[in-house]
């Protein structure tokens, strides 16, 4: 997930949007209730905080994944909603 | 080895499991024709029940798929080639007949049915019902129905489960749904698709195995242990798979196309990883628009880390396409790690490919070519080899008479980044790469700098010094003075002030500028330094000193500022040592103190001396008494004052003493051997003007592995000193190349061990020629010192006895 995506705003957010965007995100993730998050949270708004880093980023980002399926994890769980309709046909198709 | 017979490796249970999981998998004809061969090859009744359970699945499947007829003939089938089966295959066709009327006629039944055969055909119910909105929807049962008022429940929790989170007061709307209902395994699955959603693997498995084997909704289950990670080994049907990718986002395929990629790249097949990179990009979901940036940044750097062609890069790669500007920064940024030639070449295509789509901003360009400046090896001398070229002035005029791009000109890239934003940072480089080349044009780009930028510290820091450098006190204290009203005077500059109106002073004092002088001195003394013991002491000695400067010296004015003195440096050796340095001033000596030195005021003297120099920045006159005085102290030192005095003997010149103080260093490890190794070699340096001894090398290489190994970054610093020391010496250049002190074959434990022994056990003493004969001692130690000629005491005549 890109910084940008972390804290939920477009890449075009100004520096007060980033950093009203982090104050919520540190509100939902305070360090010491949820450290992990708060540091995947703190980073994120280290790589975007100001014009020079947003630029860094945009040049030199982002990094290459260290191995390819590392981009399964990026994509999350990827559990999707597909409705009752796949299900029912599933259970016609194997049949009682 | 006999082969073992096949009944042994299989067996009835081993049969009996693999089977089992064969109609688990759907697999239903072959699991029949499994049966079938384990019966021919191991008749018995554990074969035939294997066989009758493989066609009952089948029948069912025929049942399912609408064929009654054939369904009812395999019932017959079965029961005549197996009569023990002749109960479950009458209930079979029993089924038959009921689905033969469709729901309709089976729920006809179960409205007539009672006791048994109601219950028979609740559980008939529920294997057949794949679809609560069958129940939900009929016509048979009328609107109030408890079975279509559970059916309608379970539907809507059932759409709920599947399209979205699930309220947590949905599954509260089932309770009434009964344990005994053919609906009870739909509020199973239901509670098992909620806790595969929310990511709770262990209610997964919980609901799941509380569906019983027969309902209709069991082959969900093991779809769900498997997406959930509850059982990820989980053998799936070729419709649960399917449903299992639709769940997943297309998950699996994403999943081999990327393991097929990682194969294809690994040995270098193109064509394959060329295929499965698309399929890769292909399988992406759409919104996933930062993970799809980082696998084309992967992309490109394992595609040039494989040796393909950039030009073959597959898809929306490709340098051809819409996104090649993106395409060659990746590139660039893949050549980094292999080439930084090619990444310079590349950062250059992609600036001239930038400005094609719209002028890029100048902090775009100056972030660009500050990077691209950064990719040079640190040395001109090896960046000049690494493009094939002579020396460094060879590759300017290349570049100049275009043989070489221009983009292999750093200073050029440089200035074009500072042309293009005019930022700190921009300069910073720039001006840090031309101090290490030439000091005049680095000054220019201060001046610039400092133009362009008043706020930064930097180029002030640089323009302050280099007064300070050329005794420009006048530049130096103007340039302080107008930062300080532009309120950019931060505290590195804040402290050279002192330095400064130190510096003024002494030049006055040297050109009996009296007036001035005093001025200056009533300005360093407001300094916050001047309150500090040796710095206050040292201002002290200056106004002795100017006492006796210009035409007319004042006598009472000179004893006052004496016993200020001797009141602020409480150490007559010391006292002795600053009026030495500040008569230096007037190119006069002072008196010989008429108290005996003692070794212990001599040394602690050394010791505040070498404390006091690098405050100066300049170093003090010693008289030589002082130096042969604390000799005597040697031994009963700290090795910390042991360490200043090696450190003040090499800045000001008292190898003799130096050294002196090494052997004690070096007498005992500690701490701080590494540091006394690189003072010896230092003081060691002095002894010969042909070149650096042997000697020396070998006790650098030690100090240096020392240091190296126990990460003593002072020790380093240490070493470094004596380097640039050595390297100062006649020959010493070649000398330390050709025996490769920074090699990586330096001494090991048993090595530096061995060189630290030599050491102590070779004289203690350094018979330095670089001293002057006059303060060589002649006497043994704590004997006083005799008086001075007349000739060195004149004017400044001046007698410590006058302050006792």
């Amino acid at each position: 997930m890109s910084p940008f995506e972390l804290l939920g705003v477009v890449e075009t957010a100004g520096d007060d949007e980033i950093r009203a965007a982090y104050h919520k995100a540190v509100l939902a993730h305070p360090p010491d209730r949820d450290p992990e998050g708060f540091q995947k949270v703190r980073a994120a708004f280290d790589a975007i905080r100001d014009e020079e880093a947003r630029l860094e980023l945009r040049l030199f980002g982002p990094p290459p994944f260290q191995s390819l399926l590392e981009l399964l994890d990026e994509l999350g769980e990827g559990k999707r909603w597909v409705g009752p309709g796949p299900w029912i046909a599933t259970l016609k198709e194997t049949g009682p | 080895m006999p082969k073992t017979p096949l009944t042994a490796r299989t067996g009835p249970a081993a049969e009996a499991t693999r089977i089992g999981e064969l109609l688990e998998q759907g697999r239903i004809r072959d699991a029949v024709e499994s049966a079938k061969e384990f019966a021919k090859r191991s008749p018995g009744p554990a074969s035939d029940e294997l066989l009758v359970e493989s066609y009952s699945a089948r029948i069912r499947q025929l049942q399912a798929e609408g064929l009654d007829r054939d369904a009812r003939s395999l019932c017959d089938l079965v029961e005549r080639r197996i009569p023990a089966s002749r109960e479950r295959m009458t209930a079979l066709r029993n089924e038959c007949d009921l689905l033969a009327q469709g729901f309709r006629g089976l729920l006809a039944a179960l409205e007539r049915g009672d006791g048994d055969e109601r219950r028979r055909l609740l559980v008939l119910l529920a294997r057949k019902l794949c679809d609560p909105g069958v129940l939900a929807d009929s016509e048979a049962l009328p609107e109030d129905h408890p079975l279509k008022l559970e059916a309608r429940a379970v539907r809507a929790v059932f759409t709920a489960a599947t399209s979205g989170p699930l309220p947590d007061e949905a599954m509260a709307t089932l309770d009434f749904v009964s344990r005994s209902s053919p609906l009870a395994p739909w509020k199973l699955l239901i509670r098992a698709i909620d806790g595969f959603y929310r990511g709770d693997p262990e209610s997964v498995r919980r609901n799941v195995a509380a569906l019983s084997a027969g309902s209709a909704v069991t082959p969900l289950g093991a779809l769900l242990l498997a997406a959930s990670g509850a059982d990820p080994q989980k053998p799936l049907s070729v419709p649960v798979a399917a449903l299992a990718e639709k769940l997943s986002s297309g998950r699996g395929t994403l999943r081999e196309s990327l393991e097929e990629l990682e194969r294809g790249l690994e040995k270098r097949d193109q064509h394959r990883a060329s295929r499965f990179a698309e399929r890769v990009l292909a399988a992406l979901p759409a919104g996933a628009g930062s993970v799809r940036q980082r696998f084309r940044a992967t992309l490109v750097a394992r595609w040039v880390r494989a040796g393909f062609p950039p030009e073959a890069l597959p898809g929306e790669v490709s340098p051809g396409r819409a996104n090649r500007l993106d395409t060659i920064r990746y590139l660039a940024l893949a050549m980094e790690q292999k080439d930084w030639t090619q990444a310079v070449g590349g950062w250059d295509i992609y600036l001239e490919l930038r400005s094609l789509s719209g002028p890029p901003t100048g902090k775009e360009t100056a972030a660009v070519l500050l990077h691209m400046a950064s990719l040079f090896p640190p040395s001109e001398d090896d960046v000049a080899s690494a493009l094939g070229v002579h020396c460094p002035e060879c590759l300017r005029q290349e570049i100049r008479d275009g043989t070489l791009p221009a983009f292999f000109d750093r200073e050029a890239l440089l200035a074009r980044a500072v042309a293009a934003d005019g930022s700190r940072r921009g300069f910073l480089a720039l001006f840090s790469f031309q101090s290490g080349l030439d000091e005049k044009v680095a000054a220019e780009t201060a001046a610039r700098w400092h133009a362009a930028r008043p706020g930064d510290p930097e180029p002030l820091v640089f323009l302050v010094e280099e007064a300070m450098r050329r005794k420009d006190w006048k530049r130096a204290l103007s340039l302080l003075e107008r930062a300080e009203e532009e309120k950019h005077l931060g505290p590195e500059l804040r402290g050279k002030r002192f330095s400064v109106l130190v510096g003024q002073l002494e030049m006055q004092i040297q050109k009996g500028q009296c007036a001035g002088a005093r001025a200056s001195l009533v300005l360093a003394r407001k300094e916050p330094q001047a309150s500090e013991s040796e710095l206050g002491a040292y201002l002290a000695a200056l106004e002795w000193a100017l006492c006796q400067s210009g035409r007319k010296p004042e006598p009472t004015a000179t004893l006052e500022a004496a016993k200020r003195l001797a009141a602020r440096a409480h150490n007559p050796a010391f006292v002795w040592i600053l009026m030495a340095s500040a008569g230096e001033l007037l190119k006069r000596s002072p008196l010989l103190p008429a108290t005996i030195l003692t070794p212990r005021e001599s040394f602690a003297a050394l010791v505040r001396t070498q404390r006091l120099v690098p405050r100066l920045d300049r170093p003090l006159k010693v008289p030589g008494e002082v130096l042969w005085s604390a000799e005597g102290h040697l031994d009963g030192a700290s090795p910390d004052d042991l360490l200043a005095l090696c450190e003040g003997g090499g800045a000001m010149a008292w190898p003799r003493e130096a050294f002196a103080a090494t052997t004690r260093g070096i007498a005992s490890d500690g701490p701080l051997l590494a540091r006394f190794l690189g003072a010896r070699a230092r003081a060691l340096t002095t002894r010969n003007d042909a070149g650096p001894p042997g000697r020396v090398l070998e006790i650098l290489r030690a100090a240096l592995a020392l240091a190296g190994t126990n990460h003593d970054t002072e020790g380093l610093g240490s070493v470094s000193t004596a380097l640039r020391h050595v390297r100062a010496t006649p020959g010493g250049r070649k000398a330390l190349s050709a025996l490769g002190v920074f090699g990586e074959d330096l001494p090991d434990a048993e090595a530096i061990r061995a060189v630290v022994a030599k050491e102590r056990l070779l004289p203690a003493i350094l018979d330095s020629p670089k001293l002057p004969r006059k303060v060589r001692p002649t006497k043994p130690p704590g004997r006083p010192a005799k008086k001075k000629p007349e000739s060195q005491r004149e004017e400044l005549s001046f007698d410590f006895g006058d302050l006792e």
